[in-house]
């Protein structure tokens, strides 16, 4: 009696976590797709995007009378599928639009670019921009650096046909053509000295989402180039006291590279071990705070800077981006002692 | 062998710490069920397997893919990136392409791509030009991790990440170049394969002098290895855009290697892959550029091709001779499809991608 009661049961299809599910096949149908490659059950229920286009992949699974279309990529919010079941025992084909959830209204945003300062040298080899949400991937086409007459530089950064996002895809690394940024390379840098550019994100890029991204621009003041290696032996160091959760601050004296003052830096105690702490950049990334999650213990504690610091023209500690000899570069961790007032 | 199911940040904490067990392969992590975070680069392994560079999970898998049962080799797919998207769930200008090769025991191309909300996917096109997406799921796999650099601060959780741009099978080893997205070098990582070790080393880095008297750290983009005489090298191009030979058996872990400059292919340009091939009894080169679209050259005009000095001038364009393949534009990912025939991916427009088989050149 419950099984004609099924049978009866209307085909119809709808959304279900994620997954589409189908109801109303015929018996004799569910049983013949058992073991059966996945197109069969495609000839069954299928999703797909479009007319006339592929059906999504995906795998399927039977629950009792249900087909269950599971699909290989998560279904995008705010977007119609249409989907198609045949039902069999001589019922007509159902045809229906599933609309998935609504996107949130806030699309992602920019929330910063590094470097943060206005003025860059002309040997700028990075940008990072910070999102507010993880972005679209392939999207790079949409940035233009401008000149100061608005018209878009050719081709500024790197063609690497690749976008270096951070794992969440927040944040992107812009490299500008390091073709263009050595020396001696025609047509010249892609940044001229007491020029100013802007850096506009424009439309047509989207979040992960595919809501657009509101436009946002940047605009930086190209000074002279910057060709100095790093020099650690010029950074003012201020130590805090032992006993206190007092930050240690560094003093470089010009800009560094945003990201790697926090992967590239850090403290150790007097003990050799590693210290846990926040660290903050500071104006224009001229300098560094490290604040200690517990308070300082009394002795010298190390300030450790890994050889591949950079500034934002790719610099090092005695290695400029641009040289004949790898002499004086860095090559193990560089320790600068940092004595606690008691 | 055991089972292992990674996800997220999971994979990425199993993988900073490979699970070597009693019977595995020792360091590697042997498993079922690949679950890399990205599908980034791809080469079939002399053993048969697709190593599959996952640079969010910071590894490389190599996975036994079953024998495909139709039709074999590869058949050109009008809009393949609108049936890929169709496979995806999205529109034609929501997925792009990261990487393209032939099985070399079926014929049939392989393809990655990423959709825009971030997932990855492999495809398959089999000879009716037919578009599949291939699961992963029940495959077993062998991973190695790609360490990454441990911040100094324990409590600061980096979002650094290396980027793998080239991957080259050569002599039993497998040759990685990358790049990261936050310090600025040329990384090349040689690794035995089958894959032994826990991780990929600290690589090499390496290093050419090009546009006067300047070293760059400038990164590989494409590798081709190649054999002259008893010496095995590695041709690797650059970004910006020299062709430089390495000797393989300089690339010891931890070195700093110079390679011999020996040809630039022209500025602004972006070399995309090199092929070799037999055609008419030469042994020729093929290559895909951003700019100066398919070049095509003999490999004895490498092999004779003096180091360019080190001299201060702007050098614009020393192409050994290269020749313009002219009946194809747009070229970006190329692959051999066996016989005299090579696969690439051309891109007609945004959102328009084409999957085209010719004779090679």
């Amino acid at each position: 009696m419950l099984l004609a009661a099924c049978d009866r049961q209307e085909p119809a299809v709808a959304l279900d976590k994620g997954e589409v599910v189908a109801v109303g096949i015929d018996g004799a149908v569910l049983r013949d797709l058992d073991h059966r490659p996945d197109a069969a059950f495609t000839r069954v229920l299928s999703v797909s995007v479009g007319p006339g286009l592929p059906p999504l992949a995906g795998r399927y699974r039977t629950e009792g009378r249900t087909l269950r279309f599971i699909p290989a990529f998560p279904l995008e919010g705010g977007r119609i599928y249409d989907a198609r079941l045949d039902p069999g025992g001589g019922r007509p084909v159902v045809a229906v639009r599933l609309a998935t959830h609504a996107l949130p209204s806030e699309s992602g945003r920019v929330v910063a670019v590094f470097p943060s300062g206005d003025a860059v040298p002309q040997n700028l080899l990075r940008l990072y921009v910070q999102f507010s949400a993880p972005m679209a991937a392939g999207r790079q086409g949409a940035l233009q650096m401008l000149d100061d007459q608005g018209r878009p530089l050719d081709d500024p950064f790197l063609p690497l046909g690749y976008e270096f996002w951070s794992p969440d895809r927040t944040r992107l690394t812009l490299l500008l053509d390091p073709g263009r940024v050595k020396r001696g390379i025609l047509p010249g840098p892609v940044l001229q000295a007491g020029r100013r550019y802007t850096l506009v994100v424009g439309g047509g890029w989207t979040d992960a989402g595919g809501r657009a991204v509101a436009p946002f621009r940047r605009s930086y003041a190209a000074g002279p180039p910057e060709r100095r290696a790093l020099d650690t032996a010029t950074w003012r160091i201020a130590a805090p006291r032992a006993g206190t959760r007092d930050p240690v601050k560094v003093n470089f004296g010009r800009p560094l590279d945003v990201a790697l003052l926090r992967s590239a830096m850090g403290m150790e105690d007097a003990a050799g071990a590693q210290v846990s702490g926040r660290v903050d950049s500071g104006p224009d990334e001229r300098s560094w705070r490290f604040t200690p999650e517990r308070p300082w213990a009394e002795g010298t504690s190390w300030l450790i800077v890994q050889p591949w610091l950079e500034d934002p023209s790719g610099n090092r500690p005695g290695r400029p981006f641009e040289q004949v000899s790898r002499a004086a570069a860095a090559k193990t961790p560089i320790r600068l002692p940092v004595t606690l007032a008691p | 062998m055991r089972a292992i199911f990674m996800t997220g940040v999971l994979a990425a904490l199993a993988l900073a710490a490979p699970l070597g067990t009693a019977g595995e392969t020792p360091g590697a992590v042997v498993g079922k069920d690949a679950h890399p975070l990205s599908i980034d680069r791809l080469a079939f392994a002399p053993d048969g397997k697709l190593v599959i560079a996952d640079n969010q999970g910071a590894a490389l898998y190599a996975v036994d893919l079953p024998r495909a049962a139709d039709a074999q080799g590869v058949k050109p797919v009008a809009a393949i990136g609108a049936q890929v998207a169709a496979l995806m769930g999205t529109d034609a200008d929501g997925v792009t392409f990261t990487d393209m090769t032939v099985d070399p025991r079926s014929g049939q191309a392989y393809l990655g791509a990423v959709r825009r909300s971030g997932e990855s996917g492999l495809f398959r096109v089999n000879g009716l030009g037919e578009v599949k997406a291939v699961s992963l799921a029940g495959l077993s796999y062998v991973t190695v991790a790609l360490p990454n650099v441990r911040p100094l601060n324990p409590a600061y959780r980096s979002v650094r990440q290396d980027t793998v741009t080239s991957m080259a099978f050569d002599g039993g080893r497998l040759y990685v170049a990358g790049l990261s997205n936050e310090e600025f070098s040329s990384r090349l990582r040689s690794l035995p394969y089958p894959f032994r070790t826990a991780g990929a080393g600290s690589g090499v880095e390496v290093y050419h002098t090009s546009h006067g008297q300047l070293e760059t750290r400038s990164p590989i983009y494409t590798l081709l290895p190649m054999t002259f005489g008893d010496s095995r090298e590695l041709l690797a191009a650059y970004i910006c855009t020299p062709l430089v030979r390495l000797k393989e058996d300089d690339l010891v872990d931890g070195a700093e290697v110079r390679g011999a400059n020996i040809a630039e292919m022209g500025r602004h340009n972006r070399p995309i892959a090199m092929l070799r091939y037999s055609k008419d009894g030469q042994d020729r080169l093929i290559m895909s550029n951003s700019r100066r679209g398919l070049l095509s050259l003999p490999v004895s005009a490498i092999q004779s091709a003096p180091v360019i000095p080190y001299e201060p001038t702007t050098i614009d364009t020393r192409d050994l001779g290269a020749r313009r393949v002219r009946d194809m534009t747009g070229v970006d990912q190329i692959a051999l499809a066996g016989g005299d025939r090579f696969a690439a991916l051309v891109r007609e427009g945004v959102g328009q991608v084409d999957l085209k088989v010719a004779a090679l050149p």
